[in-house]
C-alpha cells in the first residue's frame, strides 16, 4: 500500500484522470475540501508527487506511481472477480455505444444532434444505474453517477457545452475518466494499452 | 510537395499545420514539451489512438496529431475535435514496408519503422478530405 488516505488518493486520482487541472477542477472531481486540499496538494509538491504547468497541476512520474500503487494495492482482488469482471464486460458494450454516438453528436446536423442526444441520454442513464451495483464494490463510484446527473441536468437546461467540451465537467469529460479509473481499477492502465 | 503518410481523418478541416514532427512517448514527454515553450513548433506523433496522457498539449494549444493506431471515434479522436486540432489516426507509410497497423497484431516494429520516418522531419498535415488524412513533407 503507498499510504495515501482516502480524501488524498482522491486528489492524486482526480490528476492522474484529468491529467492537469486546476486546484479548483482537482476539488470538485475528488469531492475533497478545500481545508483538506490545499495542505496536501503543498505536501504533494515537496514530496515530488505534483508539479504546477502554468496555471495547471500535473502529477511527476513519482505521482502517477503513488496512483497505480494505490489502484493495484485497493483492488487487485477485485480483478479476479466474476462478477465483477461482467459488469466491466457490459460497460464496454455501453462505452462502445457511447463513443459512436459521442461522435455522431460532435458531426450531425442540428437535427440530428437532437435525435443522437436522446440516445445519448438512454445510454448515460443505463451507466448511470449500473454505477449504483459498482458502488457497492467501488463505494467512490457513486460520484461519478452524481456528476453524470449534473451534466445531463445542464444540458436540458440548455447548457450543450456539457455534451462533450473539455473545459467543463461534461458527459464526456466524466466518461472518459471514469473508463480510466475502470482500466486502472482492473490493472490495465491506458499508458499500457495500445488502443 | 511528397505524401510519406496517411491515415485516417478525423474531421475535415482547411487547416494546414504545419511543424517539425516530434515522437512523444510518455506523459513526462508530453510535460516536457509544453514546459519548453515550443509546443506550437510541433506535429505531435504518439501511438496510441487512446493515448490520453495528449490531452495537457492539446489543452495548451497543440497544432496537429498524428496517432499510430486508434480510430476517430476514440476518446482522443473527441477531444481533437473538440479543440479543432487536426488528426490523422492509425497512419501508416506511403512508401515504407506496406505494414499496417491491425489491433492486437501489431508488432513493435510496426511503430519503430514509422517513428524512425516522421520524427524530426518538417511536416505539413492535409486533413482537407472527409476520410484521408495527409502527411506532406515540406522540406
Amino acid at each position: 500500500m503507498t499510504g495515501l488516505s482516502a480524501a488524498e488518493f482522491g486528489l492524486l486520482n482526480a490528476l492522474w484522470l484529468r491529467k492537469m487541472a486546476t486546484r479548483g477542477m482537482l476539488e470538485e472531481n475528488a469531492d475533497v475540501p478545500s481545508a483538506v486540499a490545499e495542505p496536501f496538494l503543498e505536501a504533494a509538491a515537496d514530496r515530488d508527487l505534483v508539479r504546477a504547468l502554468g496555471d495547471y497541476i500535473v502529477l511527476t512520474d513519482g505521482g502517477r506511481r503513488a496512483v497505480l500503487d494505490h489502484y493495484d494495492g485497493e483492488y487487485r482482488s477485485l480483478r479476479e472477480a466474476p462478477e465483477f469482471l461482467e459488469w466491466y464486460e457490459r460497460f464496454e458494450g455501453y462505452n462502445s455505444r457511447f463513443l459512436g454516438l459521442m461522435s455522431a453528436w460532435q458531426t450531425g446536423t442540428d437535427e440530428a444532434q437532437e435525435r443522437t442526444y436522446s440516445r445519448l441520454v438512454r445510454v448515460v442513464e443505463r451507466h448511470v444505474d449500473a454505477l449504483d451495483r459498482a458502488a457497492g464494490w467501488i463505494p467512490r463510484y457513486r460520484h461519478y453517477a452524481a456528476r453524470f446527473r449534473r451534466s445531463l441536468d445542464n444540458v436540458d437546461s440548455g447548457r450543450t457545452d456539457y455534451v462533450s467540451s473539455p473545459v467543463v465537467d461534461s458527459l464526456h469529460n466524466i466518461w472518459f475518466e471514469f473508463h480510466e479509473d475502470l482500466l486502472a481499477v482492473l490493472g490495465r492502465p491506458r499508458e499500457s494499452v495500445e488502443d | 510537395m511528397t505524401v510519406i503518410a496517411e491515415g485516417m481523418n478525423v474531421f475535415e478541416t482547411n487547416k494546414q499545420p504545419s511543424g517539425t514532427v516530434h515522437y512523444l512517448a510518455s506523459p513526462m514527454d508530453v510535460i516536457a514539451l509544453i514546459d519548453s515553450g515550443k509546443l506550437r513548433d510541433h506535429i505531435l506523433l504518439v501511438r496510441g489512438g487512446t493515448t490520453t496522457f495528449l490531452a495537457p498539449a492539446l489543452t495548451m494549444g497543440a497544432i496537429g496529431v498524428i496517432t499510430m493506431s486508434g480510430a476517430p471515434e476514440s476518446h482522443l479522436g473527441i477531444l481533437s475535435r473538440e479543440f479543432q486540432t487536426p488528426c490523422v489516426m492509425t497512419t501508416y507509410l506511403t512508401d515504407g514496408s506496406g505494414s499496417r497497423y491491425v489491433p492486437g497484431e501489431t508488432g513493435d516494429e510496426h511503430f519503430e519503422e514509422i517513428v524512425e520516418a516522421l520524427d524530426g522531419k518538417n511536416v505539413k498535415l492535409d486533413c482537407s478530405d472527409h476520410d484521408v488524412g495527409k502527411v506532406v513533407v515540406l522540406d
